[in-house]
């Protein structure tokens, strides 16, 4: 078979990858199917205090349209929380510290630590601005195991160490 | 006496085309591919995960333009073709793939582009390498491969720690060591220790011509170097913390940079060991 003209096969490229660049143009958001399932029950109280739904941010209303779970944002009147509940692994449960970096703050003081019923929590003080925002963060399941990062919870839920739904539990506090 | 040659439009066509720079086919490669750079700038721009791939994005530009005069006039078919496909597959990542598998797609389709009108004998494996981790890959790699290195780092610090006389265990990624619980978190998991190792080998690669058979053959001593100084660093803090009650910042971070500097010492002997290796 006789090879085509150089030129003739660059022409067919330039066609190909204009095609590519406009391919996308057209692509229409995968939104809807997500989150079609029941939304689940929130918690009403938190450590005694009751809890109050609050309007997601524009940041998190933006998050939450391609979130493959659901996710609701309360307070206690001093502390927000942010519940983010997933049925599946999925990589769009990310820390709590890449979402405060996206929006701008500092992330540092970084460590672990134990509330008054001996739980473990991922806590970090995000700074912007000169506002600074003590954050803990944890992931529990069905059976009440918790995790502190959110890489030993994807494999623990991939390899079926760990079953769902599980919540994401992000508290707040301003300094 | 001079003469006028007219050319027939189509002739003019195909003449503008073969005229075409190299580097302009790379720009058009590049701009077929826009929806992935958006998606890696916004992830850059947002802060959400390390800003490390900007060293190997300007290290790649730097290779680029010194072997600019180099570059092939006429593209050799075979891997005109093979970027081609790629940017294809890259362009139908969008709407079936994570962005992040897209994105690498879209740089491998662009490094094999660049690949079809580099001359003989250059080495493009470290160039590949230098486009990949030029993207946004540090969260990803911390939330897939974090947990995972750090059960393997615990264990081989567990060994370590039972040879030097201290009764230490392991638990998932919780070692007890001397009766005292201590956590392997999230930043022992050596993510960043193996993003700057492998870019320490790609640069070193890329900028004094190892041939990429060479290279490929040296990449798991890398991953061992890797291994290794993450095994001592993490033992040296877990030793530490399970003798005092807390360990500052500052050793943590000190320990840490001294072992990063350690290691990409000796990728950096690695990659230039052996002058056959050399194209």
């Amino acid at each position: 078979m006789r090879k085509p003209d150089p030129w003739l096969a660059r022409l067919g490229v330039v066609l190909g990858l204009a095609a590519c660049a406009l391919a996308p143009l057209g692509r229409e958001a995968d939104a809807g199917a997500r989150g079609s399932a029941v939304a689940p029950e929130w918690p009403v109280a938190w450590e005694g205090r009751p809890l109050r739904p609050l309007a997601l941010g524009a940041f998190e209303a933006r998050f939450a349209a391609r979130f493959p779970g659901h996710i609701a944002r309360m307070t206690d009147g001093e502390r927000t929380l942010v519940l983010r509940e997933v049925r599946e692994p999925t990589r769009m449960l990310h820390p709590a510290a890449d979402c405060y970096r996206a929006l701008g703050y500092s992330i540092a003081e970084a460590r672990l630590e134990r509330d008054a019923q001996a739980q473990l929590w991922r806590c970090f003080v995000a700074e912007r601005e000169g506002r600074r925002i003590r954050v803990c963060e944890r992931i529990v399941d069905a059976k009440g195991e918790a995790f502190t990062d959110a890489s030993s919870w994807f494999w623990a839920a991939a390899l079926g160490q760990s079953t769902g739904p599980w919540r994401a539990v992000t508290v707040a506090r301003a300094l | 006496m001079a003469t006028a040659i007219a050319l027939h439009p189509l002739a003019r066509w195909q003449t503008r085309f073969e005229s075409v720079s190299p580097l302009a086919w790379l720009g058009l490669h590049a701009a077929a591919l826009w929806p992935h750079w958006r998606w890696a700038g916004a992830r850059l721009a947002d802060g959400s995960d390390d800003p490390l791939g900007l060293a190997a994005l300007a290290a790649l530009l730097v290779w680029v333009v010194r072997r600019e005069p180099l570059l092939r006039g006429a593209p050799r078919q075979g891997w005109v073709y093979a970027a081609a496909a790629l940017t294809a597959l890259a362009t139908l990542a969008l709407f079936h793939l994570p962005p992040l598998l897209g994105a690498v797609l879209a740089v491998l389709s662009l490094a094999t582009a660049l690949r079809s009108v580099m001359p003989s004998g250059q080495p493009w494996l470290p160039v590949a390498g230098l486009a990949v981790l030029a993207l946004p890959v540090v969260s990803s790699l911390q939330f897939y491969a974090g947990y995972p290195l750090r059960v393997v780092t615990a264990e081989i610090s567990t060994w370590l720690l039972q040879l030097a006389g201290l009764a230490a265990e392991r638990s998932g990624t919780t070692m007890w060591v001397q009766g005292r619980q201590v956590i392997v978190d999230a930043p022992c998991s050596g993510v960043q220790m193996v993003w700057m190792a492998y870019f320490c080998a790609c640069v070193v690669a890329a900028f004094s011509g190892v041939r990429d058979r060479a290279m490929l053959a040296r990449l798991p001593a890398v991953g061992a170097l890797v291994l290794v100084g993450n095994v001592v660093r993490n033992s040296v803090l877990v030793a530490l913390e399970a003798q005092q009650s807390q360990v500052s910042d500052a050793v943590h971070q000190g320990v840490g940079l001294v072992v990063l500097v350690a290691v990409c010492a000796g990728v950096v002997g690695v990659m230039r060991g052996g002058r056959d290796a050399q194209a």
